[in-house]
């Protein structure tokens, strides 16, 4: 079966395209869900392929998180030890987030935070044989946008809706914030913070962040008009 | 795994918004979640669904001795699973449907009599938890009790001696369960142990760890009471709880018994449908319906133009983005990597949509030279 | 129902009238530990017996948790085992449930009810057991028996706790009269039965409910009835325990003043 860029593919499908460059002796790269057999690249995901420059991979809507370098997660505290807090990043296993990761912290000015807080952390080692380490500071040593979140509601959904309000394409959050003023961290890893000035609205934005997964991109504002109305409802 | 412990933030939240009188799903206090019953084609199975939990009740019989107690008397024997290895919620919901069905006297068990002290129909009733998503005590209730209501069991002749010949289905019609009465249980959280709301959610049973589950049938007769969890109640909260549940149990009665009729009636033209139409197709996530759109988002992303606009109408609230930090480190480590040779790399699948984020295996150390292959 | 409960000069089949209480007989600190610095021993004890139900409770902590038991995110470790006397019933040997699910309620429901009544915050990251032993139980709600011991072998102890937790039963006749402290003998006769465990509070202050247990069924314009019932009886067993332990505190008083 021909399998284009674009098209859904199965697992066990040949990617001629890939093989088709890299016998122009082009450099082709294999992303997630394509791999290398008898000289050409399978696919072992079912889901949409995609191209960029010349990495090939497997676009599938997948619920699972998974922790790799660089990403940004929100977790939430488990438990502290001595040296460090265990935080549930909603893996398998609680991820690490050391005392001295925070801003300003020393051995003796350890950060305020409790059992069951909430925190915006970057993932800085992922290795499958390691709990994944967290920090709450970029390389410079500022905390920047990381640390703990206050207040607000947080709530899980899809990995896939993460990703597509966080996708240029996607002018959600532009239109809501025309609307309502509110904070927001929507974290890779399924989790999604919000904060607005009363309790009603964090709940309409919420209903309507959950709506946006079933929701195409250029129907957004009528998803964001319902929002404004029954905002607007209630302040009568 | 264990569920990770409830964020201090998720439980603030829950409990300003009960004080204000609203809820995350924007139920009022005393409002149910949709329920909907689906028989299957086997008489006495059901799947039961409240919301977004889901259970499935099915009744089977067998012959078997009675107890000495009761010599002409059958008996019911309910089992629930939950599908984890959770013990106490499991035990619990066990005894409290065991207390509502079988100690209530709903089912004629002498009617399950065949021949007196020596056989007796043993009914089973098998609850599988399919999904907990709150208040699974209602929904598990409602699905036994409309499981018992639907099956049928086969007629049964005793003649004189202590012989008796069970008929097949071809030969006599199968015969149903005589109840006397439907008891339904109807969960109230409580929170701060005086107020209480109707049917909660998951997020709401964490959060308050108290209920009070009040069993009552259409008669406006109370069939068991259930306080659980770590809580104190006055005897007045109990009381008003216990009109409200008298109430929503004589709505859910009329509901039990419109679906059995509708049932009947389907299955008189031979259209039983079965539980296919408890599936819902509507949960395909849209941005994978259009291929056209993901095309053009891979272009734009080619442009490499990947900051997210700062958009916050208001300065004092502002938007968090995920990944600007992210995006710049690995421009550079693609450059870096854009000589090396080709290579599979374990990129991450969930990176896909927020542009110019692009992880590349750093060919130089040991540990990844085992993933770099070389296409040719 | 099958026979009526209550016979027509109001008395019922045990001799009681409707609103009296079986007998109780109850002693604190049954147990006495030679061992004082080894780690299980029991720090307070309570045995009561009621009407043909006669039980031993103990308590053991607060304590350091041990790290086989418990969760890690629980603060406070309260564990509660039920036993059952093999000769508990009629005095005849049988069979023990072992982890039966009748067992494990009732050690679900323990837990809730002192869980609720014990000043949690007070013993923070420490361990309490409280362990039960049914001796012999006559049927039915033997619960209600183990919530009395279990608050006399805690006061025993000086756990820090809100108030008594007082648990008791009654049942409804034909006629609608409430019967209070249901015996087995009533039980089986097919009554609805009521338990109740509360905090009887003297005074002005609203009564509070810890645990409400019921079996068969009545009509609902009954519950008020059969409620207070219930609560009057808690009070009486308040009395009855307050005097037990006032009785026991005079005993240690004397006891320290003769041997002074």
């Amino acid at each position: 079966m021909e399998c284009k860029v674009g098209d859904v593919v199965m697992p066990g499908n040949i990617i001629q395209e890939a093989d088709a460059l890299a016998k122009e002796s082009k450099k082709v790269v294999l992303g997630n869900g394509l791999r290398l057999e008898n000289d050409s690249a399978v696919s072992s995901k079912s889901g949409l392929l995609c191209k960029r420059k010349n990495i090939f991979y497997v676009d599938s809507y997948q619920k699972k998180y998974i922790p790799a370098k660089n990403d940004n997660v929100i977790g939430i505290v488990q438990s502290k030890t001595l040296e460090f807090f265990w935080v549930d990043i909603s893996y398998s296993e609680l991820a690490i987030l050391p005392y001295l990761a925070f801003e300003g912290a020393t051995k003796k000015n350890r950060p305020e935070i409790n059992v069951g807080d909430l925190v915006y952390a970057k993932v800085v080692l992922a290795n499958p044989d390691l709990e994944a380490e967290l920090v709450c500071v970029d390389s410079t040593g500022k905390k920047g946008k990381l640390g703990e979140l206050k207040d607000g509601l947080m709530f899980s959904c899809s990995i896939n809706l993460v990703r597509k309000i966080l996708n240029e394409k996607c002018n959600l959050l532009h239109l809501l914030s025309k609307e309502c003023p509110y904070e927001l961290v929507a974290a890779i890893n399924g989790r999604i913070w919000i904060n607005t000035k009363s309790l009603r609205a964090t709940i309409l934005l919420r209903d309507t962040i959950l709506e946006a997964e079933h929701t195409a991109y250029n129907q957004m504002k009528d998803l964001v008009d319902r929002f404004a109305t029954e905002l607007t409802g209630i302040k009568i | 795994m264990k569920d990770p412990i409830l964020s201090n933030n998720e439980r603030a939240f829950v409990e300003k918004a009960i004080a204000e009188k609203l809820r995350i799903d924007k139920r009022g206090l005393n409002e149910f979640r949709n329920l909907a019953i689906f028989y299957g084609k086997n008489y006495g199975s059901v799947i039961a669904s409240l919301g977004e939990t889901k259970v499935f009740a099915s009744v089977s019989c067998e012959v078997s001795t009675p107890k000495t107690t009761r010599p002409n008397e059958g008996t019911i024997f309910i089992n629930v699973e939950m599908g984890s290895q959770q013990n106490e919620p499991c035990i619990v919901v066990t005894r409290i449907l065991e207390r509502t069905i079988r100690e209530s006297n709903c089912i004629d068990l002498e009617s399950l009599c065949i021949v007196a002290e020596e056989k007796v129909w043993n009914l089973r009733v098998d609850i599988s938890i399919l999904n907990n998503e709150g208040n699974v005590i209602d929904c598990a209730c409602i699905a036994a009790v409309s499981a018992l209501a639907h099956f049928r069991r086969p007629d049964c002749t005793a003649s004189g001696d202590g012989e008796f010949t069970i008929h097949k289905s071809a030969e006599k019609d199968l015969i149903p369960i005589v109840l006397h009465h439907y008891p339904i249980c109807v969960n109230y959280a409580l929170f701060e142990g005086k107020t209480p709301i109707a049917d909660p959610t998951i997020l709401e049973e964490r959060v308050t760890n108290a209920s009070l589950i009040l069993a009552v049938n259409a008669y406006k007769e109370l069939c068991s009471i259930h306080l659980t969890g770590v809580s104190l109640t006055s005897p007045y909260l109990i009381q008003k709880c216990s009109d409200m549940a008298a109430e929503r149990a004589k709505h859910i009665v009329e509901y039990i018994k419109d679906a059995l009729e509708q049932d009947r009636i389907d299955r008189e033209n031979g259209q039983a449908k079965g539980f296919s139409q408890s599936i819902k197709l509507t949960n395909i996530p849209s941005n994978f319906t259009d291929t056209q759109e993901i095309d053009q988002v891979m272009d734009t992303e080619n442009d490499g133009s990947g900051e997210l606009e700062e958009v916050m109408a208001d300065e004092s609230f502002e938007k968090i983005d995920s990944d600007t930090v992210a995006s710049t480190w690995t421009k550079e480590e693609s450059d870096e990597s854009s000589d090396s040779d080709v290579q599979v790399i374990e990129e991450s699948p969930k990176k896909k949509g927020i542009i110019n984020v692009m992880e590349i295996v750093d060919t130089s150390s040991d540990d990844e030279e085992k993933e770099t292959i070389v296409l040719n | 129902m099958v026979q009526d409960l209550l016979s027509a000069q109001g008395l019922r089949m045990d001799g009681r009238r409707h609103n009296e209480l079986r007998q109780i007989q109850c002693k604190l600190g049954v147990l006495e530990s030679e061992l004082f610095t080894h780690k299980n021993r029991c720090d307070g004890s309570a045995y009561m017996l009621h009407g043909n139900t006669k039980v031993i409770a103990s308590i053991s902590g607060p304590k350091h948790p041990s790290k086989s038991s418990g969760k890690k995110d629980e603060s406070f470790i309260f564990n509660v085992r039920v036993k059952f006397a093999t000769f508990s019933k009629n005095g005849e040997r049988q069979k023990v449930l072992k982890n039966s699910k009748k067992l494990g309620e009732i050690e679900i429901n323990l837990k809730n009810i002192f869980k609720s009544v014990i000043l949690v915050e007070k013993y923070e990251k420490s361990q309490l057991d409280l362990n039960i032993e049914v001796l012999q139980h006559d049927g039915g709600s033997e619960i209600c028996t183990i919530v009395n011991t279990a608050t006399l072998a805690l006061i025993d102890a000086g756990i820090c706790m809100k108030e008594y937790v007082c648990a008791c039963t009654a049942s409804l006749t034909n006629d609608g009269l409430a019967l209070l402290d249901v015996s087995h003998l009533e039980e089986i006769c097919g009554g609805p039965t009521l338990t109740i465990a509360a905090l009887p509070r003297i005074g002005d202050h609203e009564q509070s409910v810890a645990f409400i247990e019921l079996s068969q069924k009545f009509y609902l314009k009954d519950l008020n009835k059969i409620f207070d019932c219930c609560q009057l009886g808690c009070e009486k067993i308040r009395t009855i325990l307050d005097e037990a332990i006032r009785g026991n505190a005079y005993e240690h008083v004397n006891s320290d003043l003769t041997s002074n």
